[in-house]
């Protein structure tokens, strides 16, 4: 049966003087749906969720979150959202507790369930123990992870989350990816950007690779793979010399390569062939990998060099 | 109404951690001066230039009115600069329902809290070297307040907008000197120039002076304490009126 979509933009636009710097896209995300958007930096991902989040207006196009109309319904959307914004924002002189507490008044919950729902969201956090230290005296991962906590608080039906797990310790991230799991088999809908592509891969039912401001693909994580890179990658690395003054001689090998600072990734359908082929040309080779492609090779073919650089 | 006490709320959470910092500055500063000008001044001046009731008196009730117009340029200044540009709280507060017609209300509101509560404390310390004359001294903290919130909206659209921290606190001293200086709070503005007694008539503070006066000795008459009440009650709705437009276009920004 057909649920209106959670989020849906049409040509959605946002100028900034004269930049352009979300250039009319288009997108549905549906209820329960967990969405990722991918980019460079720059890309516009930020711009796009805090329109969503109805709180930067749209320059152009059409979008209703919720069924509703950001630019004239900004209060009735905001209080069925969390967002967790690519800043913290948190108040640094106030507790962790307080900063949860605080923020839940904003959304008309009473005293005493603001309270009970910040001390569990603290616990859901692994952040109990500091409940009632200043800010200020959180490392960054922990305010990252208060940050995903105020999102929660108003037990919202979507929640935008902007990086949430930059800055987390391989530990707090499996934390944050069980609990967005959590998150989405209740049903919320969850829309995250990020940097890591084991993240978008592992979380994400589909995914959004925006660069300069315009949708560039959308697909589900393995749809996107199979679509933009060829099933298997060689990644070589010579002895001598920076890869972009030799990388030229590994043209022909396979269907495309990719120049990174230190390292050349050859496409192939079938890699060991290509490393093979490589041993013939007798060069001074110091390791060569085989692999299946991966995301990452899909976002360095689909946005330039520009992630890596990032 | 429901997001505005959760604006006030919030104020209350940070300054109940950091209130004993601003003890200093908001009550005993006047305090000091009214002991100093006023206790001590006062025994040499006492009966001249048309000082009813005795000077303690007399500057007693300006500096509990101005206690309130000090935290009300105080409070409107580097720390709604820093809810925007520093902490930046007021940015986080986007993202709720809470709007920034709310905001700036609730941030006034709880300003004219503090006002009241420091120009008690500061009417205690009258009370105590009898310098109050009639019970409507009582309304001293209320005037205070009037006084913080006709003043504050106006700072705040300026820290609103300002770009640099320098540029608030410069335009929240220039104020707080400026209105001191016109509004009668040491000396009955009768002595001042009459050009200058002109400029007077504008000062919201010189309202509240006056009013603040007019209760202390209990010799209000309806017709001008009416004006000040007006003048201090169209400020404060100009100011909030005035602060939302600019934060909001700060916020959009
Ligand atoms: N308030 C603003 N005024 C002017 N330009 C802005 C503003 N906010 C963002 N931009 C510009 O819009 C573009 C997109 O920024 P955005 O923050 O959306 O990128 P992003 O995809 O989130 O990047 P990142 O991965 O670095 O977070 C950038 O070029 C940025 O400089
Ligand atoms: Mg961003």
């Amino acid at each position: 049966m057909p649920h209106p979509p959670a989020v849906r933009a049409t040509g959605l636009v946002k100028t900034y003087g004269t930049s352009t710097v979300v250039d009319g896209i288009d997108f549905e995300i549906h209820p329960g749906e967990f969405v990722g958007f991918l980019g460079p930096n720059g890309a516009g991902k930020s711009t796009t969720m805090r329109m969503i989040g109805s709180v930067t207006r749209r320059s152009g196009g059409d979008l209703a979150v919720l069924g509703l109309d950001p630019s004239t319904d900004g209060p009735a959307v905001r209080s069925r959202l969390g967002v967790c914004p690519q800043d913290d924002l948190l108040d640094i002189e106030l507790s962790s507790l307080q900063n949860l507490t605080t923020y839940a008044r904003y959304f008309g919950i009473s005293r005493t369930e603001s309270r009970s729902r910040a001390l569990e969201l603290l616990d859901y956090m692994s952040l109990s123990d500091r409940a009632q230290d200043r800010v200020a005296s959180l490392s960054g991962g922990m305010r990252r992870r208060l940050t995903i906590a105020r999102a929660l608080v108003n037990r919202p039906d979507v929640v935008l989350l902007d990086e949430p797990t930059t800055g987390l310790d391989p530990q707090a991230r499996h934390l944050v990816w069980e609990r967005l799991y959590a998150l989405r088999d209740s049903g919320t809908t969850v829309v995250l950007t990020t940097h890591f592509m084991d993240e978008a891969e592992q979380l994400c039912d589909r995914l959004l690779v925006v660069d300069k401001g315009t949708v560039v693909a959308s697909g589900a994580p393995r749809e996107l793979i199979d679509r933009y890179a060829s099933s298997e990658v060689v990644e070589v690395r010579l002895t001598h010399g920076r890869p972009a003054e030799w990388a030229a001689r590994l043209d022909g090998l396979g269907e495309r390569t990719e120049v990174l600072p230190d390292r050349v990734l050859v496409y192939a359908q079938d890699g060991d062939a290509v490393a093979a082929a490589l041993e013939r040309l007798g060069l001074d080779v110091s390791s060569v990998l085989v692999r299946r492609s991966s995301l990452e090779d899909v976002f360095l073919r689909l946005t330039g060099r520009a992630l890596v650089e990032a | 109404m429901r997001q505005v006490g959760a604006v006030v709320e919030y104020q209350l959470t940070g300054f109940l951690r950091v209130w004993r910092g601003t003890v200093f500055g908001a009550v005993l500063m006047p305090v000091v001066f009214f002991l100093a000008i006023g206790v001590s001044v006062g025994m040499l001046v006492d009966g001249r230039h048309g000082v009813d009731g005795g000077y303690a008196s007399f500057v007693g009730a300006g500096l509990a009115v101005f206690v309130g117009a000090q935290i009300g340029l105080m409070e409107s200044g580097i720390p709604v600069f820093a809810a925007l540009n520093w902490h930046r709280a007021f940015i986080a507060n986007q993202y709720t329902p809470v709007s920034p017609a709310h905001v700036v209300t609730g941030q006034i509101a709880f300003i004219t809290l503090r006002a009241a509560a420091s120009a008690t404390i500061f009417l205690a310390v009258m009370a105590a070297f009898g310098a109050t004359h009639s019970p409507g001294a009582v309304l001293l903290p209320l005037i205070a307040a009037l006084t913080a919130a006709s003043l504050a909206g106006l700072n705040f659209a300026v820290a609103a907008s300002a770009r640099t921290s320098f540029q608030v606190e410069s335009v929240t001293k220039m104020l707080t000197t400026v209105l001191l200086l016109v509004s009668g709070v040491f000396f009955p503005v009768t002595l001042l120039p009459s050009w200058l007694e002109a400029v007077t008539w504008v000062s919201p503070l010189w309202h509240a002076v006056e009013l603040g006066r007019a209760a202390n000795t209990g010799t209000g008459s309806t017709g001008p304490v009416l004006v000040h009440v007006g003048v201090l009650v169209a400020c404060t709705l100009a100011g909030v009126l005035l602060a939302t437009r600019r934060l909001t276009a700060r916020l959009e920004s």
